[in-house]
């Protein structure tokens, strides 16, 4: 059974559920309402047989033997319905094999039309006069004065019966009808009830999807709680793997670019010729190394989880830093940050991106580099400015454009603007370069905010 | 000036040596965290050259223990660990620069200059101090304005010593600062390295300060 209903529901717990319930309530309420049926039936004919027993006894007790031999009833029964032709109720009175007697709705004696004597002793049902069925219920006695057997006999319609057990019928059908639809709703609302859990477990599913949470917090009910240990686990164990592919890249960063540097110098030694070749092969190399490692290592925003990174402390790691490295130029470092600016990332992908942005500034500032951050609504707004020479308009799109390098005399990879770009297209996010009000370069990032 | 290169890779190291020393340096050399922490900790560097993937002890700790135990000889760090988050911690733990692997010699050879000249607090690449003039660019010694031809060693105590300009220097501070720790210390050798050159420098400008050591007249 299990199988045909999942093959039957294989989309909706709440259908499967709901079958699995009207497999047995529809046939628990046929059955009852039979029984019931059942029930009042006999109810009714056996109020009925006492009523024909009771007619009956009157009878005997009215019947006597006269001195002839004959037999006489000393009253009949009053009720109106013996007297209606054809009412359907009706009796006999027979000494031997003749009718002595009988009610007026049988007709006028003699009439034959009623073959009533043919019955058995005891409650029978066999077919009246214009073919009623009627329920008869027979007596023989014999009475002091003569030798031949009394019989009584009161018949009384089966149609009375039936037409109540009809009418309960259908009142029965019509209850247990409302009573079945009422079940169904209450089982769609209990089976919903119960089901309300997996709403929330997949609310909490896409907040971890979204960022928005690390791990599924809420307590669950002892059915669900084993699901979200091992979503759980699950989470812990992807977050294990995500940070031993980043401890790899590292250590693959470390056993690649040592042979790397050793190789770049050691063809100093070669002929001019040999040497160009050999050291644009290595350039080659190197960049497609740091290039790669770069991405591995970039967490992206569905491995951070729900992270929260404060802009303001992200940013006096970031000045110390740069100011250590270009001490030399003595550039005024200054931070405008929001209180309220926190990104909804990873740390290091936040810190490489300010990294290299703040980097590219400060090798390009004359003195002054600012940096700003701002909340607007669900999102973060964070500019990096310089007083350097900038970049012109129509030279911003292929700074942007990867690999490209404006200018080869300022020291460093040419990798930094790549990097950055792709994190934040990771993170959904925007670069965009513009005129700093200081005179040089503004670079901005909007990014989600946390 | 004297140099520690703290570096794993022999081949790295080996390079680096050869091309600080071609730059007037005297260089020592560890390859694993314990000895190089040692070697800063017990010698007088003026500048450290420190990986940060290193055997035994690794180069952030090595950078932590020295910082503690009061070295303050500037740091540049030099690896192939180059993410941000590194360079923010590697600089938090005291290194004065960082550099990433590969890496270009000129570069770090300009940065150790620079390291070195603003730890003792020069600004620029050239030099003044009397008729003597010092480019540390291109290692040469200028007596007003014609060039002196000199031996590296000649050189380091020339530039040495225009560092220090007017504080009076031992003649164990020289033969720390000079040499490698592979040399063989001896009094008479500073002496006579001193008496060289001031023939070439001229009288009168390396003064003898008995019992303390040298200074530069200015």
């Amino acid at each position: 059974m299990k199988a045909w209903l999942g093959t039957l529901f294989p989309h909706s717990l709440k259908l499967r559920l709901m079958a699995a319930a009207s497999i047995w309530a529809i046939p628990v309420l046929v059955l009852a309402g039979a029984l019931l049926l059942w029930t009042f039936r006999s109810h009714l004919e056996r109020q009925l047989d006492d009523e024909l027993a009771a007619y009956q006894r009157e009878l005997l007790a009215a019947a006597s033997i006269d001195k002839v031999g004959r037999l006489t009833l000393a009253y009949i029964p009053a009720d109106p319905r013996f007297a209606r032709p054809l009412s359907g109720w009706y009796w006999q009175a027979a000494l031997g094999n003749d009718i002595v007697r009988q009610s007026v709705s049988a007709g006028p004696m003699g009439d034959g039309a009623l073959p009533l004597l043919s019955a058995q002793d005891g409650i029978t049902e066999l077919n009246g006069p214009g073919g009623r069925e009627l329920r008869v219920f027979r007596r023989q006695v014999t009475l002091p004065g003569t030798a031949q057997p009394v019989t009584v006999l009161v018949a009384a319609p089966c149609d009375e019966i039936d037409a109540d057990v009809h009418q309960f019928a259908f009142h029965i059908v019509v209850t247990f009808v409302g009573l079945g639809v009422a079940f169904l709703i209450a089982i769609y609302l209990q089976v919903g009830f119960g089901l309300r859990p997996l709403s929330s477990l997949r609310r909490e599913i896409a907040a971890i999807r979204n960022g928005r949470a690390e791990r599924l917090s809420r307590i669950f009910p002892n059915e669900i709680e084993p699901v979200v240990t091992e979503v759980n686990a699950l989470i812990d164990h992807n977050r294990h793997l995500i940070e031993r592919a980043r401890n790899e890249a590292g250590n693959l960063a470390h056993a690649l670019k040592n042979p790397l540097s050793v190789l770049a110098h050691e063809i100093a030694g070669l002929e001019a010729d040999k040497r160009r070749v050999l050291a644009a092969q290595i350039t080659s190399i190197t960049g497609q190394v740091e290039r790669i490692l770069k991405r591995i290592r970039t967490a992206g925003p569905s491995a951070a989880g729900h992270a929260r990174v404060e802009l303001a402390e992200i940013t006096e790691d970031l000045v110390f830093s740069l100011g250590t490295i270009h001490r030399d130029r003595h550039l005024s470092l200054a931070t405008d940050i929001d209180p309220a600016a926190a990104f909804a990332g990873d740390r290091g992908d936040l810190m490489e991106m300010l990294g290299n942005l703040g980097d590219n500034a400060c090798k390009w500032a004359r003195s002054r580099v600012h940096i700003t951050a701002q909340r607007k609504g669900d999102r973060l707004s964070v500019a990096i400015e310089d007083d350097g020479p900038g970049i012109a308009p129509p030279v911003r799109d292929a700074v942007l454009t990867r690999g490209r390098r404006l200018d080869e005399q300022v020291p460093g990879s040419g990798l930094g603007l790549d990097i950055v770009r792709e994190i934040v297209t990771l993170y959904r996010g925007s670069l965009s370069l513009g005129d700093s009000t200081l005179g040089g370069l503004r670079v901005e990032l909007d990014l989600p905010a946390a | 000036m004297r140099i520690l290169i703290v570096e794993d890779d022999r081949d790295l190291q080996r390079h680096l040596a050869t091309a600080l020393t071609a730059a007037g340096y005297a260089v020592d050399t560890a390859s694993d965290g314990e000895d190089g922490h040692h070697l800063g900790a017990t010698e007088s560097y003026d500048a450290i050259i420190l990986d940060l993937g290193l055997p035994q002890l690794d180069g952030l700790s090595v950078l932590e223990r020295w910082r503690k135990d009061g070295v303050t000889a500037p740091v540049l760090i030099l690896t192939a660990r180059d993410a941000w988050t590194e360079k923010v911690k590697g600089l938090r733990t005291g290194a004065d620069d960082y550099v990433a692997k590969p890496f270009q010699m000129e570069e770090v050879i300009a940065r150790i200059e620079a390291l070195i000249r603003r730890a003792k607090g020069i600004a620029s690449a050239v030099l003044t101090v009397g008729p003597l003039t010092l480019d540390s660019a291109q290692n040469m010694v200028f007596r007003d304005g014609s060039p002196i031809v000199m031996t590296p060693l000649e050189y380091r105590l020339t530039a040495y010593l225009m560092m220090r300009r007017g504080a009076v220097i031992s003649k164990t501070e020289i033969t720390e600062h000079i040499y490698d720790q592979n040399f063989d210390c001896d009094s008479n050798v500073v002496e006579v390295l001193i008496n060289r050159l001031r023939k070439k420098l001229g009288s009168g400008i390396i003064e003898t300060r008995r019992g303390q050591g040298y200074v530069l007249a200015l």
